[in-house]
């Protein structure tokens, strides 16, 4: 723990996430209006006591919607790096001991879709499959298989070459358990803050599909889509912008950092290159 | 002070102030108009976008009625016309010594080849209806067209009036819809997709003091806040309607630009699938009725810029009646409606919002929020445009949408059991019929307002409000028209102040 906490990016990304998560868990109890409630007579009001973070053009309070729409990035953050990771994962190993053909193939897959921008190749699929914040996750999940299937190769070969493979394989244990008992738990901590970083990377292609309008639906709230909708208030009421930003960059460096202090703790030949 | 009263009076009477103040229009200068849409074609004889009305009609093509800006039927290529004492027969002197801009003149043999082409059986004319009630067309010598109807049809000269009824030349129609060629004040330079149509001054326009412009230039921007920041900037003078309301009092408070809050002819309504369950049962859909807040949805989505309905026909068009006390905001009487057809706990549906109208997407917002307080829990999908004519106007797969219906005289359109509503009712079909056949004003009215009655009782449509059309433009673009009577963004007497 005093190896974690005595990095620095480590201790702020782990605070800033951790807010994040904790005001989300929050939101799932209690939220201090009814997020989606409108209410015309107290509608584009700035920060007040009744509502420290104002409303938006409907009366609705923005810090319920903010809170609500913490849930909604992690969700995100979490099936879209549940799917990359799942099935990245099994490509890689598959990559990495079958090698040849199999390898060749499900390379090149990859750097076919690597070759697509990730927002664009984003938009591309959520306008095929019609916008709905499960496409969109679906989406994103797609771009990261090719991430997690290349990071997830690189390593595992290593690790094959290693010699207590070699031990293991001249005990005569199988392949398929080499693999899960012995491969698999070493390649585990550059899975890990890969992971954490695509959290960060997913919460904004979210934000970013949403504001495009191609991401949640109304009137499910995302920060994506709060920010679109406070675009023509800007003079009247910027508030209703400035709070769903505040919120997506607080929580993308919060675990971005959290990514980087890991890395930092979890790798170390990473630090000695820096 | 008697006195002064009377020197006041004396001078006023000596300089006549008002004509001081009334500035002559100047010739010159070019315009650049933002509208949202880009039209699918320039043709409005074959495709019933508005988009397109905006951009071409009495700019670039030109029927025998024009509608004005106060929206009176006026001369366009017909200097007049006599109608018979039956009603049935339509006589219209056209006007001498026109030409299209390719040079082909117009006359009495040009415009019946129009009509016929627009009667014709497999014609592209979106309203063909409009023209099939004619069973003669004479042409006496080449500046008479007389016109025999079938039947008398109450709306003849206001859809000869529409867009749908323009003249094109006989020779270069078929290009029409990527290069327009009428009569009009313009002339078409070039389309560039995706961004602008232009067009220049027409120096053989029959009327030579028109146009005061020398070039025209619609630009399409479908983002609000990008129109503005364009007005802002000075990319464009007009912006043909704001499509943002809370952007238009911003603006209105600037002295470099005005906005004016006129009215038009588009009714903002909640289209129902009267086909579809749980839509069939009529009482569900006057609970729907019941459980919307008209005044609070024009606050919500239009800041206030708009006038509540309560049935299919904009109360700046003739023989309007009031029909929105029918059903009055009553959360417990829509609850009672519900659970007398059967559905007291409410029930789930969804409501797809076309994305290109943000109007559309906010009413959609509010209305769901308003029919949840009954129990009616609605699912929010907003879809492309192109899947919203598709799917929605053609294919009928929905239950519930929101958009505005931006025709005036359109209500015939509940007497088409096939278009999107589904709406399928004798007594409406036989009301509707009565209408077009009155011999006189008073018959109109009575049968126009009972029209208005039975799709208002029948609530085929959640009825919103007719919204504001919300032109904002430098404050030295004179004559752009204060309200929009028909479907048309024109320039013909614009001018720029110096």
């Amino acid at each position: 723990m005093k190896r974690f906490f005595g990095n620095l990016n480590f201790t702020v990304g782990f605070i800033l996430s951790a807010v994040v998560v904790v005001v989300a868990a929050i939101s799932l109890i209690w939220t201090p209006y009814d997020g989606n409630k409108m209410n015309p007579r107290e509608r584009l009001q700035g920060p007040t006591w009744s509502h420290p973070l104002g409303t938006d053009q409907y009366g609705r309070d923005t810090l319920s919607r903010v809170m609500t729409g913490a849930v909604n990035s992690i969700i995100v953050g979490l099936v879209t790096v549940a799917i990359g990771l799942t099935i990245g994962v099994l490509l890689g190993l598959a990559s990495a001991y079958y090698g040849k053909l199999v390898d060749e193939s499900i390379m090149r897959l990859s750097d076919l879709l690597f070759g697509f921008p990730a927002v664009l190749t984003a938009i591309l699929i959520t306008s095929i499959l019609g916008a709905s914040m499960i496409n969109a996750m679906l989406a994103i999940g797609i771009f990261y298989i090719p991430v997690f299937a290349r990071l997830t190769r690189a390593v595992a070969m290593t690790v094959w070459e290693r010699e207590f493979i070699a031990a293991a394989r001249a005990s005569g244990i199988s392949e398929w358990s080499i693999t899960w008992r012995h491969v698999v738990p070493n390649i585990l901590s550059p899975l890990l803050i890969q992971g954490t970083i695509q959290f960060a990377v997913a919460i904004l292609a979210e934000a970013g599909l949403s504001y495009l309008g191609l991401g949640t639906q109304p009137p499910t709230a995302s920060w994506g889509r709060m920010l679109n909708e406070a675009q023509t208030f800007m003079s009247m009421s910027s508030w209703m912008a400035i709070f769903p930003g505040v919120a997506i960059a607080w929580a993308v460096l919060g675990f971005n950092l959290l990514g980087d202090g890991l890395r930092d703790t979890l790798d170390p030949r990473m630090v000695r290159v820096r | 002070m008697k006195k002064l009263f009377f020197i006041t009076l004396v001078l006023a009477l000596i300089f006549p102030l008002h004509l001081a103040f009334a500035e002559t229009p100047v010739s010159g200068g070019s315009l650049v108009v933002c509208q949202p849409a880009e039209p699918p074609g320039l043709n409005p004889t074959a495709n019933t976008a508005a988009a397109i009305d905006r951009v071409v009609y009495s700019n670039i093509y030109e029927g025998l009625i024009k509608v004005n800006s106060g929206g009176e039927f006026v001369p366009g290529l017909a200097t007049k016309w006599d109608v018979s004492s039956d009603g049935k027969g339509y006589t219209f002197r056209l006007r001498k010594g026109v030409s299209f801009h390719n040079g082909e003149p117009f006359n009495a043999q040009v415009a019946k080849w129009n009509i016929e082409r627009a009667m014709a059986e497999g014609t592209v004319n979106p309203h063909p209806e409009f023209f099939r009630g004619i069973a003669k067309i004479e042409t006496p010598d080449n500046d008479t067209l007389i016109l025999t109807l079938k039947e008398v049809d109450a709306l003849f000269i206001a859809h000869m009036a529409e867009g749908d009824a323009v003249m094109l030349p006989m020779k270069g129609y078929e290009n029409a819809a990527s290069e327009p060629i009428g009569t009009g004040p313009f002339k078409f330079v070039k389309w560039i997709r995706g961004d602008r149509v232009e067009m220049v001054r027409n120096e053989k326009y029959w009327n030579p003091k028109l146009p005061y412009l020398d070039k025209v230039t619609f630009k399409f921007i479908g983002d609000a806040s990008a129109q503005v920041a364009a007005l802002k900037a000075g990319d464009i003078d007009v912006i043909g309607y704001i499509l943002a309301p809370e952007l238009a009092s911003q603006m209105a408070k600037d002295s470099r630009f005005k906005v004016f809050a006129g009215t038009t002819t588009a009714e903002v309504i909640m289209s129902t699938n009267n086909k579809a369950k749980p839509f069939d049962n009529k009482l569900v859909r006057q609970a729907m009725a019941c459980a919307i807040d008209r005044q609070a949805v024009i606050e919500l989505v239009m800041f206030g810029y708009g006038t509540p309905i309560g049935s299919h026909w904009s109360p700046s068009t003739p023989y309007y009646v009031d029909m929105t006390e029918k059903f009055p905001h009553n959360p417990k009487k829509a609850k009672q409606l519900l659970a007398q057809a059967g559905y007291p706990n409410g029930f789930e549906a969804s409501i797809k919002l076309p994305a290109i109208y943000s109007y559309s997407k906010r009413a959609g917002e509010v209305i769901a929020d308003q029919l949840g307080h009954v129990g009616i829990k609605l699912e929010i999908e907003i879809v492309e445009w192109g899947y919203w004519l598709d799917r929605i106007f053609k294919q009928k797969d929905y239950q519930l949408t929101m958009i505005g219906h931006s025709e005036a005289w359109d209500i015939g359109i509940y007497a088409n059991p096939n278009y999107y509503f589904q709406y399928d009712s004798q007594e409406f079909r036989d009301a509707y019929a009565k209408a077009l056949k009155a011999p006189n004003e008073a018959q109109k009215a009575k049968w126009f307002g009972r029209c208005q009655e039975i799709i208002a009782e029948d609530a085929v449509n959640g009825f919103l409000f007719s919204a504001s059309g919300l032109p904002a433009m430098k404050a030295e673009v004179m004559n752009w028209w204060e309200n929009y009577p028909t479907i048309a963004l024109d320039c013909t007497e614009v001018w720029i102040k110096k």
